[in-house]
C-alpha cells in the first residue's frame, strides 16, 4: 500500500521498500525546484534531510511510464566540489552506495555553460542519468538555439527538452522509465587532461575510468594541481561551442537596465531599505488585526461555547473544565494565533526569493553585514525578528549555507520582538517615570549589541569553520512570480510548521496551566482550587528565585512571570495580574516588592529584569521553529546560551547599578 | 589591469583565473567557484555596473555574476582584441557597447 501524503520532517528522506529512487540535481536557479513542484504535485514535503540543517524537498512521481518512483530534491550546486554543506549533502547523497536509482540533471539552456559543469561531473559517477533542459524559450529569444542531439552525444545521456510551465512532462517521464531499466551508466571519460584508456565497452569500476564514487571525485576535483577540474572546463567549454548556436547577438536585458538602480550605490541600500521596511510592516501590522481577531475568537466565542457544552454534561466547574478551556483551548488558540503571521511569511519569502530580488538584496547588503560576519542576506531574518522571532528563523532558510543559517537562528532570539515590548513599556513607567522611553531605547540598542556579540561568541566557539568569504553570486533574471507556486509553497511550508509546532506549544500551554492549579507541597488547598501564592507555579518560582539574589529580582511575581514568559511574553504582564490580589495597584506593586528584593536598589534590579526578560529564550513557538531549522540539540544549545548570557548580564547590570552612587 | 580597474562597459577578456597566491583572499575554494560560473581564463567578462559597496556586476555571456572588490581586484584581464585601441584609450568610448534596440 502507498504510503499517505506525509507532511512530517521525519518522512523527509524515506522511501518505502521497492520503490525507485530518484533525484533531481541542478544549479541554483535553473528550475529544478519549479520542475520538483510540477512532477510532484501535492504530495510532497520539504523538511531537513535527517541529522542535518539542509532542505531537502520528497515526493512522489507518478507516470504512466513507470508507475510511481520516490524523488529528491537535492540542494542546488554548481559542482560536486562543494563550497557549502548544501553542495556537500548534495555530493553526498550522490556517492551514497548506489540508492539512487536515477538522476535527472537540470540544465538551464540559457546558462549551459554552467549547467554543464555540474552536469558532466554527475555524469563522472557510474549512475543513471537524464539530462532536462529548461528555459528553452527564454534561450531562444535571447539568440540561443542548442542543438540538443549534439548535446546528447557529447553526455552520453538522453536530454529532454521541456517547460515546467507548461506542465508536459510526459517526454522526461518516458526518458526516466527508459533508463530505470538499463543498467548504471558508464562515467563519462573525458578526452583531455585525465588519463584514460576507456573505451564505451569498459565494464563499469574499472580503473582506467574516471572515479565512479562521488567521494573520488570530489577529491580529485578539489584537488590543488586542478587537473581533472580544468580537463572538466575544457570540456565543457568544447560542448557549449558544439551544441550551440547564436541566431542573433544578445542585447541588454531589461533586467540589466534594473539592476543597474537596484544594485547601485545609495539607489541600491535605499530600495532595500524600503522593500525591508515593507515586510516588517506586513508582519507586524498587518498581521496583528489577524492575529488579534484569532485570540478573540479563541478567548470569546469559543471558550464561552465549550463552558456552555461541558456546563450542560454537567462538567461546567471541574479541572476537566479547567484543562479543556485554559489548557488545550488556550494552547491551540496561541497556535493558530501564529497561522495568519506566518502566511504573509511565507508568502513575502517567495515573491522576493523567486523575483530574483533576494538575491540583489545580499550584494547590496554584503558589505556591512560582512563587517559582522554574516551574509548580506542575514538582514532579512534580523529585521523581522523585532517584529516575531517565529517568522524570523523560518526566513533564515534564504541563506545558502546551512551554517549561516545555524548562526542566524541562534542569533534571531536576541532580537527584541514587539511582546517584549509590552514588558518594557509597563516596566520602565513604574520604574522610571520620568524617562521611560530613554530605557526602551537604551533596551533595543542592547539587542542590536547582543546579536552582534552573540554573532562574536558563537563564531569564535561553535561555528569556527566559518570563514568570511568574498561575495560571489550568480543573479538569476528577475521574473514574475508564478500565483499556484506561491500558493503550493506557502501551504507546503505552512502545514510543516503546524505539524512540528502544534505539539510542543500545546504541551507547555498546558503545563503551565496545570502548574496554577496544583497546589504547592504542604498546602492544605484543594486541587483546582488554590489561591496563587499557594500554588505549584508560586513554589516553583520561589525556589527558582534563589538563582537570582546576584540580580536583584529573587522575588516569586518576578520570576514566576519569567518562568510563563518562557511559553509567551505575551503571558508576562497577565501573569502578575492573576498573581497580585484583585485592587492592587501593578507599578506600585512591583516597585515595592523589586525594593525590598533588591536591598533599596528597585530602579537597579528592574533594568536587571528587563535586560534579563529581553535575552533569555522568547517563547516557545521560536523553540519549536529553531527545532525545525536546526534540529533538537542545536535548539538546546541556543537555550543553554540565551539563559547564561541573559542570567550573566541581569547580574552585570544589578552589580554595577547598585555600586553606583 | 585588474577588473577593479576596467572601464564599466568595456569587453576584456580574462588572462587568468583569480590570484589566489600570497594567503590574500579568495581563497583556492573561490578561485575554483569562479571558473565553475564562466570566469576563466580566456573568458570574455564585462562590467556591467558598479554595486553598492564597491563590487560590481560582471557580465560573461548570459550569465550575471556580483562579485565583491576583493574579487575584482585578484582578477587580472586586457582589453578584448576585436576593436583595438587607438591611442587616448577610445576603447572605454561606449560606441562598440551600443547594442540596445
Amino acid at each position: 500500500m502507498a504510503e499517505p501524503t506525509s507532511c512530517h520532517d521525519e518522512h523527509v528522506g524515506t522511501v518505502p521498500q521497492g520503490m525507485p529512487v530518484v533525484a533531481l540535481v541542478g544549479s541554483p536557479n535553473s528550475g529544478k525546484s519549479t520542475l520538483f513542484n510540477a512532477l510532484t504535485g501535492v504530495g510532497r514535503a520539504v523538511g531537513n534531510y535527517p541529522g542535518t540543517s539542509v532542505e531537502v524537498g520528497s515526493g512522489r512521481w507518478a507516470d504512466p511510464s513507470f508507475g510511481q518512483v520516490a524523488l529528491t530534491d537535492l540542494p542546488g550546486a554548481y559542482s560536486l566540489a562543494p563550497m557549502s554543506p548544501d553542495e556537500a549533502l548534495t555530493a553526498e547523497l550522490l556517492a551514497g552506495d548506489g540508492h539512487l536509482d536515477a538522476v535527472v540533471i537540470v540544465c538551464d539552456a540559457v546558462h549551459l555553460g554552467r549547467s554543464l559543469v555540474l552536469a558532466a561531473h554527475v555524469r563522472m559517477l557510474a549512475v543513471r542519468c537524464v539530462v532536462a533542459l529548461t528555459m528553452t524559450d527564454v534561450a531562444a529569444r535571447r539568440g540561443i538555439a542548442i542543438d540538443d542531439q549534439v548535446l546528447s552525444e557529447r553526455l552520453g545521456a538522453p536530454v529532454v527538452r521541456l517547460d515546467p510551465r507548461r506542465r508536459d512532462v510526459s517526454g522526461l517521464a518516458r526518458a526516466v522509465a527508459g533508463a530505470l531499466v538499463e543498467p548504471p551508466m558508464h562515467p563519462l571519460a573525458l578526452p583531455t587532461g585525465v588519463p584514460t584508456g576507456c573505451t564505451a565497452a569498459c565494464p563499469p569500476g574499472c580503473a582506467a575510468c574516471p572515479p565512479t564514487t562521488a567521494a573520488a571525485l570530489t577529491a580529485s576535483l578539489t584537488d590543488d594541481d586542478l587537473a581533472v577540474a580544468e580537463a572538466v572546463f575544457a570540456w565543457v567549454s568544447a560542448t557549449v561551442d558544439a551544441a550551440t548556436r547564436r541566431t542573433h547577438e544578445a542585447r541588454r536585458t531589461w533586467t540589466d537596465r534594473v539592476d543597474r538602480w537596484v544594485t547601485a550605490p545609495v539607489v541600491g541600500p535605499s530600495i532595500f531599505l524600503a522593500v525591508m521596511w515593507a515586510v516588517f510592516v506586513l508582519t507586524t501590522t498587518v498581521a496583528a488585526p489577524l492575529q488579534d481577531g484569532l485570540d478573540a475568537l479563541f478567548t470569546g466565542p469559543i471558550t464561552e461555547a465549550a463552558g456552555a457544552i461541558l456546563t450542560a454534561i454537567g462538567l461546567g466547574d471541574g479541572l476537566l473544565a479547567g484543562f479543556v478551556v485554559d489548557g488545550l483551548i488556550a494552547g491551540v488558540g496561541m497556535l493558530l494565533t501564529f497561522v495568519p503571521l506566518m502566511a504573509i511569511m511565507f508568502v513575502l519569502l517567495a515573491l522576493l526569493e523567486d523575483s530574483g530580488y533576494m538575491a540583489r538584496a545580499a550584494v547590496v547588503t554584503d558589505r556591512l553585514m560582512g563587517r559582522l560576519g554574516l551574509p548580506g542576506r542575514a538582514f532579512l531574518p534580523l529585521i523581522v525578528g523585532f517584529g516575531c522571532n517565529v517568522p524570523a528563523i523560518t526566513a533564515v532558510r534564504v541563506l545558502p549555507d546551512a551554517r549561516h543559517r545555524l548562526l542566524t537562528s541562534l542569533l534571531v532570539p536576541f532580537t527584541s520582538c514587539s511582546a517584549r515590548l509590552t514588558v518594557y513599556v509597563l516596566v520602565a513607567a513604574a520604574f522610571f517615570p520620568e524617562s521611560a522611553g530613554t530605557v526602551v531605547f537604551a533596551l533595543y540598542v542592547s539587542s542590536i549589541v547582543l546579536v552582534v556579540l552573540g554573532g562574536l561568541l558563537l563564531r569564535s566557539t561553535l561555528i569556527r569553520s566559518l570563514g568570511h568569504e568574498p561575495l560571489v553570486l550568480d543573479l538569476p533574471p528577475y521574473q514574475r512570480p508564478s500565483v499556484r507556486l506561491l500558493g503550493a509553497a506557502t501551504w507546503t511550508r505552512l502545514r510543516g510548521f503546524l505539524a512540528t509546532a502544534s505539539g510542543i506549544i500545546v504541551a507547555t500551554v498546558a503545563v503551565v496551566w496545570a502548574l496554577g492549579v496544583i497546589p504547592a507541597p504542604g498546602s492544605g488547598a484543594g486541587l483546582g482550587d488554590v489561591p496563587a501564592g499557594e500554588s505549584l507555579y508560586a513554589w516553583l518560582a520561589r525556589g527558582l528565585s534563589a538563582l537570582f539574589i546576584p540580580a536583584g529580582f529573587a522575588e516569586w511575581h518576578a520570576v514566576g512571570a519569567l518562568i510563563v514568559g518562557f511559553v509567551a511574553k505575551e503571558a508576562v504582564i497577565s501573569s502578575w495580574a492573576q498573581t497580585y490580589p484583585a485592587g492592587t495597584d501593578l507599578p506600585d506593586a512591583l516597585v515595592a516588592d523589586l525594593g525590598a528584593s533588591s536591598g533599596g536598589h528597585p530602579q537597579a534590579a528592574a533594568i536587571a529584569f528587563l535586560v534579563f526578560l529581553l535575552a533569555y529564550t522568547p517563547c516557545v513557538a521560536t523553540l519549536a521553529t529553531q527545532r525545525r531549522q536546526i534540529g533538537g540539540r542545536w535548539t538546546a544549545v541556543g537555550v543553554a546560551m540565551q539563559l547564561a548570557m541573559a542570567w550573566l548580564l541581569a547580574v552585570l547590570v544589578f552589580q554595577v547599578g547598585t555600586a553606583l552612587p | 589591469m585588474t577588473l577593479e580597474e576596467a572601464a564599466t562597459g568595456l569587453d576584456v577578456v580574462l588572462v587568468a583565473g583569480a590570484d589566489v597566491r600570497d594567503g590574500r583572499p579568495p581563497r583556492p575554494p573561490v578561485a575554483r567557484r569562479l571558473a565553475e560560473l564562466g570566469l576563466r581564463a580566456g573568458a570574455p567578462v564585462r562590467i556591467q555596473n558598479r554595486t553598492s559597496g564597491g563590487g560590481a556586476i560582471v557580465a560573461v555571456g548570459e550569465d550575471r555574476i556580483a562579485l565583491s572588490r576583493d574579487i575584482l581586484r585578484a582578477v587580472r584581464v586586457e582589453p578584448a582584441s576585436a576593436p583595438t585601441p587607438a591611442p587616448g584609450g577610445r576603447a572605454t568610448q561606449p560606441g562598440p557597447e551600443r547594442r540596445d534596440g
